[in-house]
């Protein structure tokens, strides 16, 4: 300023400047409002209705955090492989509804056993074609359980059960009949039939189409009776599935055209889309994401109950290779404070070391309770001494939260946890490699759920004798007793009700309260999101995060 | 030149080399069983075996090696566990995506730091310079993963102005595929609607990788505006009486890009880090989410695969910034 006047270049910095610095603080206001604002404000819809539908209504958007291409029902064995492929390929029976122990007839029409239930058969849906066009029949149907069976692919599993010479043992009378002679009583085979894992159909030309009987061609294409198609894949992006025009139940004009499978692996991009309308169906995120979607207008969070369970492995090894001590890590652990204020409902309490829901579970069986002081008593005659360091190893975005609980837990006892995070498939190498003890942690995080409703087949990967990392499998605490390794092999084969209602009553009494193998965390809830105007959604606890594509309509 | 680029591509040939050695035998020292992860925690131990004998994956260390150096000589990367494809065939997929995110935030990142830099540096000690200096530091600060999610939040949920990602509308068709590279496809076979929808797309994720690149060439601009600035020859051209806006583009400008053009060649690799995030968050199928997943999975092939991808990707760039000296300053001769 010169002379007490303000030149023309001073003028123009000065209000530049004023500008600018008013221009920065009121887009941070705007910015701070907008983040702070409950609700999406571009596309909010009317109160109660989902936002605004800004894309083809006759096409289905599904948010998964992951997607295999795969496409071989003799392979996928992971929940991102039977996400893509429920709605492809059937197999002779599903369950029905939501009911955890009734199946429905699906490329079978009626079936019937004999007497001792060891001999099975089914009559089979006739006029049922692939999409392609060829028939199924039986020929077909023992050609690809054979398949699935026998190329090793890894999901020949659950038919190899009770299967292990397809060629004698699966019989086609006639093209409309096949038998399954099991050789032994399988009461409920139905149920094993109505698994997702390893019972879809495939075309038996699949063979022909390449390496590995075809698994090549079956990455990139399918080949099912389903009432869906595989259009196009791009791994890592997205799977697009058209109708199958020779499905057998027909279409109407309520079906979905078309269903796109996104991969969308950040749980808050997955919330956010639901949110603004991106997706139709999302897997769950955080139980904060799934407590905040179930106050949202138009949008629904699932609510079942499934035939899984979170737990903490507990090593037969170590500080904790006595039952008492095992028993003190249960009563450490405070359930009902967890579940309700970290979990946040989206997984349900446990009332046996086995989900409610799975057959001959004992409800009851686990005692739910939190006793700092009795857990105190049984470390003492467990012989674990003062200031005793326990590990607690988990993955990435898996759970930290019951290892920091019980860290606070252990220290009233003394004792202090070391929290390990590995990746994933370092964490899994940990599971179920064999290892010396002084290698393997104290506790681990895990999950399970079954292939299909048999206590025996949820329960043999993880706890069996014979299933622990020593055969590279998943009873990674080691745990040893004999009388609950009974229960779980005589359960493939006993068949008197109240036999098997017994044995499996004792072996929950066991794992509950005498010698547990772990901490049951919480029993898992489908806590699927769905826009408000999606119809026919009816979850069933044996197929987690699955739907129904051709049950499921857009509401006009 | 003909020389440089001669020795540069040879030189290349040992950097592929010592790449997949390292890689190679890290990958498999990390803790992880692909055949296992691959079959899933329920198949039997002689379906894991079986899966471990398809992939080769019972071999000696050094079969397997052997193996894949030999496959690399005839172009063969080799099939990815995850994507169930040849890890070629995945890289020609994934690769224009993550060539296009980097490209236009390498663009963006550059020319809005050139702009600032420039009026920071010529401004020096003003509410101009310190504003710039500030938006630097900002760009540089603010980590790629926080960026991109609040951007989501505020200008796809919150204000509904841009996608949440992906690279099209799942209602648009995706242009002729020529390059890969959607706008340039689009663009190229006149599918203008696809060409606007992928550009509103990228915008997102641009705008996130953009500012760290910002970030740090507008440091190096400014820096490098202030040094030449206050050259010699710089105050005789004024004197001369030569415009401002003569002086900046035939004087100050292009001596001040040398340092400017060095860091934009080392900046490719700081972005290929951060493209790793931005991809995973904004479901961006490009190199960097398929790397990530392949290291999640114990992709051996896939992880291997990105890996030279990059490298080589790093070199050539280098090589490109090399070439760019010649230009700026025609006293660098290369011996």
């Amino acid at each position: 300023m010169s002379g007490g006047r303000i030149s023309r270049r001073q003028f123009i910095k000065g209000a530049g400047g004023t500008a600018l610095g008013g221009l920065a603080l009121g887009s941070l206001g705007g910015l701070l409002a907008a983040c702070s604002s409950g609700a999406p404000a571009g596309k909010k819809g009317q109160a109660g209705q989902a936002a605004p539908l800004s894309r083809d209504p006759r096409t289905l958007v599904v948010a998964v955090d992951a997607f295999l291409p795969d496409f071989d029902p003799a392979s996928y064995f992971l929940l991102s492989g039977i996400v893509t492929n429920y709605g492809i390929y059937e197999g002779l029976l599903r369950m029905k509804g939501n009911s955890a122990t009734e199946v429905e007839p699906v490329l079978a029409e009626r079936y019937r056993t004999n007497a001792d239930k060891s001999v099975w058969t089914f009559s089979l849906r006739s006029g049922v074609k692939y999409s392609d066009g060829t028939s199924f029949d039986g020929n077909a149907l023992k050609a690809a359980y054979t398949r699935t069976i026998t190329a090793g692919l890894g999901a020949g599993s659950t038919l190899s059960t009770y299967i292990t010479d397809p060629g004698t043992q699966i019989v086609v009378k006639d093209p409309g009949t096949v038998v399954f002679d099991l050789g032994l009583p399988v009461p409920r085979f139905d149920l094993l039939l109505a698994s997702q894992y390893g019972t879809g159909v495939v075309n038996p030309n699949v063979e022909s189409q390449g390496k590995n009987h075809g698994h090549d061609y079956l990455t990139s294409h399918s080949a099912g009776t389903g009432a869906y198609m595989v259009e196009s894949v791009s791994p890592n992006d997205q799977v697009v599935l058209v109708r199958n025009p020779n499905y057998w139940r027909g279409w109407s004009s309520r079906q979905f055209e078309r269903i796109i499978i996104r991969q969308v692996e950040e749980d808050s991009s997955r919330r956010q889309g639901m949110e603004a309308g991106d997706f139709d169906i999302a897997f769950p995120g955080t139980p904060q994401d799934t407590a905040a979607l179930r106050t949202t207008p138009g949008i629904v969070v699932g609510d079942q109950k499934v035939m899984g369970m979170e737990y903490v492995v507990l090593g037969e090894y170590g500080p904790l290779a006595s039952p008492e001590a095992r028993r003190a890590m249960n009563l450490l652990f405070p359930h009902d404070e967890f579940l309700a204020s970290v979990m946040e409902g989206t997984l349900e309490a446990p009332n046996s070391v086995i989900p409610d829901l799975i057959l001959y579970s004992d409800a009851g069986s686990y005692p739910r309770t939190t006793d700092v002081d009795q857990a105190r008593r049984l470390l003492q005659q467990a012989g674990v001494p003062q200031g005793t360091q326990l590990t607690y190893e988990y993955y990435p975005g898996r759970r930290k939260e019951p290892g920091l609980v019980l860290q606070q837990q252990l220290q009233q006892v003394g004792l202090s946890l070391k929290l390990v995070e590995k990746a994933y498939p370092a964490f899994v190498a940990d599971m179920s490699t064999d290892r010396p003890e002084s290698e393997r942690a104290s506790m681990y995080y895990w999950f399970w759920w079954p292939e299909y409703n048999s206590p025996s087949d949820y329960l043999y990967p993880i706890l069996s004798e014979d299933a622990t990392p020593k055969a590279a499998l998943f009873n990674s605490g080691y745990y040893m007793n004999d009388t609950v390794n009974k229960a779980i092999n005589d359960g493939y084969t006993v068949s008197d009700e109240h036999k098997l209602t017994a044995m499996w009553t004792r072996a929950q009494e066991i794992m509950g309260r005498e010698d547990p193998p772990w901490i049951p965390i919480g029993q898992i809830v489908d806590t699927s999101y769905l826009r408000g105007d999606i119809d026919g959604y009816v979850a069933n606890p044996l197929y987690v995060l699955t739907y129904d594509y051709y049950a499921l309509s857009r509401a006009s | 030149m003909g020389r440089l680029i001669a020795r540069r591509l040879a030189f290349m040939v040992f950097v592929v080399w010592g790449v997949t050695l390292v890689t190679f035998f890290l990958s498999r020292v990390v803790p992880g069983d692909p055949a296992k992860l691959l079959a899933g925690p329920k198949a039997s131990p002689t379906e894991v075996a079986h899966i471990r004998r398809i992939y080769g994956l019972d071999d000696p260390l050094w079969t397997q090696y052997g193996r894949y150096m030999a496959d690399l000589l005839h172009g063969n990367l080799g099939v990815s566990f995850v994507t169930r494809r040849e890890v070629t065939t995945d890289v020609r997929a994934f690769l224009p995506a993550t060539l296009e995110l980097a490209g236009y935030s390498l663009l963006l990142g550059f020319l809005a730091a050139l702009v600032v830099g420039t009026v920071a540096g010529y401004r020096r000690g003003s509410a101009l310079d310190a504003g710039g200096r500030l938006m630097a530091i900002a760009g540089l600060s603010v980590p790629a993963f926080w960026l991109a999610l609040l951007l989501q939040l505020l200008l796809h949920t919150r204000l509904g102005w841009f996608p949440l990602g992906g690279r099209l509308d799942a209602g648009v068709a995706a242009p002729p595929r020529l390059t890969g590279i959607l706008t340039l496809d689009s663009l190229l076979t006149l599918h203008l609607h696809a060409f606007v929808n992928a550009l509103w797309h990228l915008a997102l994720p641009v705008l996130t990788l953009a500012a760290g690149v910002f970030g740090l060439m507008t440091r190096i601009v400014r820096t490098s505006i202030l040094e030449v600035v206050g050259e010699d020859y710089v105050r005789t051209a004024q004197g001369k009486g030569l415009t401002r806006w003569r002086v900046l583009r035939r004087h100050v400008l292009r001596n001040a890009m040398l340092p400017a053009v060095t860091v934009l060649g080392l900046e490719f690799g700081l972005l290929a880090s951060g493209v790793f995030v931005v991809e995973a968050v904004f479901q961006w199928p490009g190199l960097g989410n398929y790397a990530f997943q392949a290291i999640q999975a114990s992709d051996y092939n896939a992880t291997l695969g990105a890996t030279l991808v990059i490298a080589i990707a790093y070199v050539l760039t280098n090589l490109v910034v090399d070439l760019a000296y010649l230009y700026l300053d025609p006293r660098i001769r290369y011996t």
